[in-house]
């Protein structure tokens, strides 16, 4: 039914899709900021107008082999539409290269960007607003083929309603016009148009998420008996994990820019590495009532992409926050730390005595007594009302000298993985560190 | 008074009365909501959640009417009408039915809280957020200015807005999606009310956050004893707080359990069907199984059971016979659906709708 293009310089080993240390910046004050997807820190101003660098994608690097769907995941604001616009070549890179089967990006003429322009297609979340409501479903499938000058008119009306078959419509549905379609079928005339000349590769950002439950299933199996059919490779971002366990065959998890995690879609979900991973998945309400109660909470929000934290970006927030090197204190001791840490910054208790605050967040006193004069002395401004110095002294004394804040951790390989294909960005995980790239 | 139910609603129909027709929104739906429980309102987009909860809370604009029904909310008759139309064919109000000034100064807001999906529908964008819930605090509880001020900053902290004091003065708009959220909860927390009704209020939100509101509640109801009516189609937020659930179905409630047996032992296909078609987080799912086309518009609902254009296991006498909700196990689980005893329907007689039947003319995919 279709050709699946076979392009000669593509050597066996090359995986379909390779992105290295991409990366896009949005300056601040240049009004760009408007179409960028953006979570506040809710620490300060949503949108603020200095200007500064929203470091949006910052040096992520991941692989796609041909035939396989890599699930990318994450909370809003974290980046994922941004990598997808910048892969699709609508914006354009601040640094880092994209090879689409074996060929540089970048380096193509303008003539070898078109041809490659056919073979990666998009899908976005909005069925509504992406169809033109004057045009008819026919001249919309067929608005690629025309663009890319395939087929004559005949031919052209012929695969748009063979396509409008293969995406489970009728080809009578040649001749109407959108608004007599309901989402889930929207999406579906999205799907066939975008496979109107035959891509390669398509990007899915957040395809279902306007969608029913019972629509968005019709969809995700449209969506896999295409990727048969067709031979398809699919970058597929959700914020839903659901979903994303369900379509991936790998999956590449996003935060603040960075890629955390990636592997293999079941031993990453069974097992999954980095502590943010972690909290990801036990955050989601199991649609099962008996296993009630065995969510846990990942506290606090995402930090602005402006200033993201030193070292290891998910620190502010993350559970497992290393112990600095020069104190001797236990786990235990150091995750009542870590918690008024978290507190002081967050001002989230009143301040009312010293002795009180010392039992509600320490079980005794500390037994390294350099740690407890600095705890003291911050529960003294606390009660002071000075919390600027409290939140400055904890942090100074305790969260950057975490090895966590010094080195940003890589993606690396991680010990005793059978396979190399999983990749975790985590002190925790023998990966070595690089010094800091940022303050 | 304590062993009736807090919120009891029954047959109630709210209409739209449209160029296209009558839009039967809400079709004759019954639930009720017992002090303590949390109950759930679950359906499909358009099922008529959002018009059945605005009904409760009276806020229904024309071209949409309440047309019918009965709703008491702690001995309070919140819509009531005469047996008898008035002499125009309009339902007549019962004299104890409240005002609409009623409504406003003693039931929304004090009595019933309520958290819509989109925060700005209830906060005011040119006022601080804090003077807005020192307000609220002040008409509701008669506390002085400072008092008020002291409390909202305190339910500020509780419901986890980091420095509190200090963002006392911020406006809306420089709050994130999931903190303005939680405004709306302490907005709640600072009346008091006996019920909260949230519709769809962590659908636009991250997972991490909609978990940090999804302990708010546990707090809210351990500490103030709230009882909730909660609207949402994510069957994973209904398994991780609801005791009770409805299933809406194009207007109408198709089934009504208490959580376990919704999700082990359900009554109804569609029910079944919604279940079928979710991917887990904590398992892989091999194949889905959708349920074939889409709800239909509730202008001109199907005859019969108006689930039976989609339903696997309708048959001949469904597109006849339309199921009330009715007991149909020991355990008084609720279902519409013409396969129990209960309906004495001859469905076991009757013939089964295959693919060649009437209602798979069209494209049954949507
Ligand atoms: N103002 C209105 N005028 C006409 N029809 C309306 C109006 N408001 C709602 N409806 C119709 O009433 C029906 C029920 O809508 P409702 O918003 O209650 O659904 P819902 O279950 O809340 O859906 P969702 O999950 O999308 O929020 C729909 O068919 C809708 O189109
Ligand atoms: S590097 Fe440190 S802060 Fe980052 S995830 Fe690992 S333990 Fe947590
Ligand atoms: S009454 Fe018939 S069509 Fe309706 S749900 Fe039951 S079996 Fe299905
Ligand atoms: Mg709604």
């Amino acid at each position: 039914m279709t050709d699946v293009s076979s392009h000669p310089e593509e050597s066996e080993e090359d995986p379909l899709v390779r992105v290295s240390g991409l990366t896009k910046h949005f300056d601040n004050s240049s009004g760009l900021l408007g179409s960028y997807e953006f979570a506040p820190d809710g620490l300060s101003f949503p949108f603020t107008h200095n200007p500064e660098t929203v470091r949006a994608v910052d040096g992520v690097s991941f692989e796609i082999e041909q035939g396989e769907t890599l699930g990318l995941v994450g909370e809003s604001g974290c980046g994922k539409s941004t990598l997808a616009r910048v892969l699709l070549q609508l914006l354009s890179p601040t640094d880092g290269d994209i090879h689409f089967q074996g060929e540089n990006l970048a380096e193509l003429s303008n003539e070898a960007l078109r041809q490659r322009r056919e073979d990666i297609q998009m899908i976005f979340q909005d069925p509504q607003s992406s169809l033109d409501p004057r045009m008819k479903i026919g001249a919309i499938i067929e608005e690629p083929m025309e663009a890319h000058g395939l087929r004559d008119a005949t031919g052209r009306e012929q695969r748009a309603k063979e396509l409008l078959e293969s995406v489970g419509l009728e080809p009578q549905y040649y001749d109407r016009y959108p608004h007599e379609f309901s989402g889930g079928q929207r999406q579906r005339i999205n799907l066939a148009r975008a496979l109107s000349v035959d891509p390669d590769f398509v990007v899915l950002d957040e395809p279902t998420s306007a969608l029913d439950v019972s629509i968005q299933a019709q969809i995700l199996n449209t969506l896999q008996d295409l990727q048969t059919e067709f031979g398809l490779t699919y970058l597929f971002i959700s914020h839903d994990l659901s979903v994303i366990r369900h379509i991936s065959d790998r999956v590449a998890v996003m935060y603040l820019g960075e890629l955390v995690e990636v592997g293999d879609v079941d031993r990453l979900f069974e097992d999954p590495r980095h502590p943010y991973t972690q909290a990801l998945l036990s955050s989601i309400p199991v649609p099962d009532p008996r296993s009630r109660g065995e969510r846990s909470v990942l506290h606090g929000d995402v930090p602005s992409p402006i200033n993201p934290p030193s070292g290891c970006r998910f620190r502010t927030r993350c559970p497992a926050l290393i112990v600095p090197a020069e104190y001797d204190i236990s786990d235990s001791e150091w995750a009542d730390v870590r918690e008024l840490i978290r507190a002081v910054d967050r001002r989230s208790f009143d301040a009312d005595s010293v002795s009180h605050i010392q039992e509600q967040f320490l079980d005794g006193r500390l037994t390294d007594t350099r740690c407890q004069e600095v705890v003291t002395e911050a529960i003294e401004h606390t009660v002071a009302d000075e919390w600027e110095r409290a939140t400055e002294l904890l942090q100074t004394e305790f969260a950057e000298k975490s090895v966590c804040a010094e080195t940003a951790p890589s993606l690396d390989s991680i010990t005793g993985e059978p396979t190399t294909d999983r990749r975790v960005a985590c002190h925790l995980h023998g990966s070595e560190g690089e010094p800091i790239q940022h303050e | 008074m304590s062993d009736t139910p807090l919120l009891k609603v029954e047959n109630l129909k709210t209409q739209f009365f449209t160029e296209a027709g009558t839009v039967r929104a809400v079709d004759g739906v019954s639930f009720t909501v017992e002090r303590g429980e949390i109950v759930g309102l679950v359906g499909e987009s358009g099922a008529g959640k959002s018009v059945a909860v605005r009904s409760i809370l009276r806020l229904i604009d024309s071209p949409g009417h309440i047309v019918g029904g009965e709703i008491t909310f702690d001995g309070k008759t919140v819509v009531g009408f005469e047996d008898e139309p008035g002499t125009d064919g309009e339902p007549t109000r019962r004299e104890e039915m409240l005002t609409n000034t009623e409504m406003r100064s003693q039931i929304r807001g004090s009595e019933i809280a309520l958290i819509f999906q989109d925060p700005m529908e209830s906060l005011n964008p040119v006022f601080t957020v804090g003077g807005q819930l020192r307000e609220l605090i002040e008409l509701n509880r008669g506390l002085s200015k400072q008092a008020a001020r002291d409390r909202a900053i305190e339910i500020l902290r509780e419901v986890g807005i980091p420095q509190p004091a200090e963002r006392f003065d911020d406006y809306p708009h420089q709050f994130s999606g999931g903190m303005r959220q939680r405004v709306l909860i302490a907005m709640a927390l600072g009346c008091e009310p006996k019920l909260i009704v949230a519709d769809e209020p962590t659908t636009a939100l991250d997972v991490t956050v909609e978990g940090q509101i999804l302990d708010l509640v546990y707090d809210l109801q351990d500490k103030y004893d709230a009882s909730f009516l909660w609207v949402t189609h994510d069957m994973g937020i209904v398994a991780e707080i609801c005791d009770r659930v409805n299933v809406m179905y194009l207007g109408e409630v198709v089934e009504r359990a208490s959580v376990d047996d919704l999700f082990y032992n359900p009554q109804h296909p569609y029910t079944e069907a919604l279940l079928n078609s979710i991917p887990r987080p904590d398992q892989s799912t091999e194949d889905l199984q959708p349920l074939e086309g889409a709800m239909p518009e509730p202008i001109n609902p199907p005859s019969g059971c108006r689930f039976h254009d989609r339903c696997p296991e309708a048959r001949e006498v469904c597109q006849r016979t339309h199921p009330d909700l009715r007991t149909v196990t020991e355990a008084g689980q609720y279902a519409a659906c013409l396969k129990h005893d209960a309906f004495e329907a001859a469905y076991e007689t009757s013939r089964p709708l295959t693919d060649e039947s009437p209602a798979a003319g069209g494209d049954r995919r949507e």
